[in-house]
């Protein structure tokens, strides 16, 4: 099956899913009524209540909480959690679930802090080598106060793939996390396991296992944490994540509101300066003008980055995208400065696909073209941005 | 006027349903259209096909609690078969990008030979869908299913161009694997 047919067939996705994701849209910022928080919590609390009851019934599942030691190993956080091995679950009859909270957003902004290597010779956060993608996000009250928190550290390489978290704040943020179970083949839930770990006094909560989201969760006096792994991170870098913010609480006044950086997201008629002489003509292209989308990302209020989507009755249709900030996994698929560009160049890395991302002076551009795009074409439209570029200098 | 009552008037065969479809679910459906067609005026006329389309659906369908849902569907499909009808190579950029990206969830796109139930694999993606939270998964419904630039998604949910495409990797590359271990050889 080709992509083309499984986007078709996306269409046969459960309708709720699809209403979903629509109302999400309308009602994102919608904040909702007390009632809904009020139904939302009193949800939680039977679920909480009903799982906390069942774990005192159940002999099985009467795991004592366990001491830490020296000699404590990655796995030993998780000892109860491995729910297969345990009770002989074929994980092949097994079915994962999740609840949904419906939850209003409690915080009002979001701001993000995208300097890693000041944050890690701050040794605010640890150097993780292997994720080469950082995000520092945080969300941020009414008032302004910090609400939560979040670090991620992805690897997006096929067989290295890996997503770990970090959520904190002064204490658990009131949205919680969408919550997974399994359920047998007769449909009846399986006791989710957790190991809890008393480490200096401090009760470290695992949940999740080998192969599933799993996540180490604990409250000191100096905040809430949660980290969270993917099904292919191990239980030792999960702990390496525990170990560090453990020896380094998170000092919260470095992360003031005034101090991050502001997205925002506006039509490039609005900002028509932006990214000037870096953008293709397209009259001269002969692309109609009127059928075009054009956007603009400012970070704090300044453009940051631009995409275009534009079509033609006699031309292949392309997309253009140009940035300050690219995504460390695209520039891996960069073939060169602007300079040292060449039609063979440019033929050769459409032959994979139908893609060419370059760098020129401080930007990052990526072109996206048809199926029947041809090389000349992108070459045509990198020349037309070059004369545009020429055109305005003195 | 509701889902339900609008249903009601398919039913009974009023043509002022199209009228009210088109009042309270118009706009989204022809945004829908445009994201697949890059073209206002084409998405213009599946929007109309759609609701013609409609009317010869209900009955015997009566999405009386998923109205709009069955309409995106509709749309969709109409929208994607224009894409297709005009001519196999004059794909638009966007949905090459969407079919590079999607690529990455199935198992072995080389195989073009197997004939897949559509509404078995989408009962498969619905449950996996299921399983994640519920802004990843609206995330990615809004980039597969309502074609929404990276863009309009983080402006959406205030969330990074970066997380945004993390967000969708992940998604994929689980979707893939849960494929996979469900034994779906696409």
């Amino acid at each position: 099956m080709k992509g083309y047919e499984f986007l078709d067939k996306l269409m046969f996705i459960d309708d709720d899913l699809i209403e979903a994701a629509n109302e999400e849209k309308r009602k994102y910022h919608f904040k909702r009524k007390i009632l809904y928080a009020f139904i939302t919590v009193t949800a939680a609390c039977f679920f909480l209540l009903i799982g906390t009851f069942s774990l005192f019934l159940s002999k099985e599942k009467e795991h004592k909480i366990q001491q830490w030691a020296d000699s404590f190993c990655a796995e030993d956080y998780f000892k109860y959690n491995d729910i297969y091995s345990d009770n002989n679950i074929d994980s092949s009859t097994t079915e994962q679930k999740s609840i949904d909270t419906d939850y209003p957003s409690p915080y009002e902004e979001t701001r993000f802090f995208s300097e890693r290597k000041t944050l890690e010779e701050k040794q605010i956060i640890p150097i993780m080598e292997k994720q080469k993608e950082f995000i520092c996000s945080a969300n941020y009250l009414s008032d302004g106060s910090l609400y939560s928190l979040i670090f991620t550290w992805d690897c997006r390489e096929d067989n290295n793939y890996s997503s770990l978290s970090v959520t904190c704040g002064y204490q658990e943020p009131e949205m919680p996390v969408c919550d997974t179970f399994e359920v047998d083949e007769n449909g009846i839930i399986i006791e989710p396991n957790t190991t809890i770990t008393e480490r200096d006094n401090i009760q470290i909560i695992a949940k999740g296992n080998k192969n599933r989201t799993k996540t180490l969760t604990f409250q000191n006096k100096y905040g809430f944490y949660q980290i969270e792994g993917s099904w292919n991170d191990s239980y030792e870098d999960m702990v390496i994540l525990l170990d560090w913010f453990w020896e380094h609480p998170i000092n919260f006044q470095y992360f003031p509101i005034e101090k991050g950086d502001n997205y925002t997201y506006v039509n490039f008629s609005e900002y028509p300066d932006a990214f000037s002489g870096y953008l293709p003509n397209i009259a001269k292209l002969g692309y109609e003008t009127e059928q075009k989308n054009e956007s603009v990302t400012l970070k704090n209020g300044e453009p940051c980055s631009f995409d275009g989507n534009y079509i033609s009755p006699d031309l292949p249709g392309f997309s253009f995208h140009i940035t300050r900030e690219p995504d460390y996994y695209e520039q891996l698929e960069s073939i060169g400065d602007i300079k040292n560009l060449t039609l063979k160049k440019i033929t050769n890395a459409m032959k994979e696909k139908n893609c060419i991302r370059f760098t020129w002076d401080q930007y990052f551009i990526s072109i996206y073209i048809n199926s029947d795009g041809t090389p000349e074409l992108v070459w045509n439209i990198i020349k037309s941005i070059q004369m545009s570029k020429n055109a305005i200098k003195p | 006027m509701n889902d339900k009552e609008i249903v009601e008037l398919f039913l009974k065969r009023d043509e002022t349903a199209l009228k009210y479809t088109k009042e309270k679910f118009g706009s989204r459906l022809k945004s829908l259209a445009n994201n697949i067609l890059q073209d206002p005026d084409t998405a213009e006329e599946c929007e109309n096909d759609t609701y013609f389309e409609a009317w010869n659906q209900i009955p015997p369908h009566e999405p009386r609690d998923y109205l709009f849902a069955f309409l995106a569907r509709l749309i969709r499909h109409i929208s994607l078969d224009v894409c297709r009808l005009r001519s196999r190579k004059k794909r638009n950029a966007f949905l090459t990008e969407l079919t590079e990206e999607i690529e990455q969830c199935i198992p072995d796109p080389k195989n073009t030979e197997t004939e897949i139930d559509g509404i078995l694999l989408g009962e498969a993606i619905s449950q996996f869908l299921r399983t994640l939270s519920k802004e990843r998964r609206n995330v990615f419904l809004r980039r597969y299913f309502y074609f929404d630039s990276i863009t309009s998604i983080c402006n959406c949910f205030s969330l990074s161009e970066s997380k945004v495409k993390t967000m969708l990797f992940r998604c994929r590359k689980e979707l893939r694997e849960y494929l996979m271990k469900e034994g779906y050889k696409l």
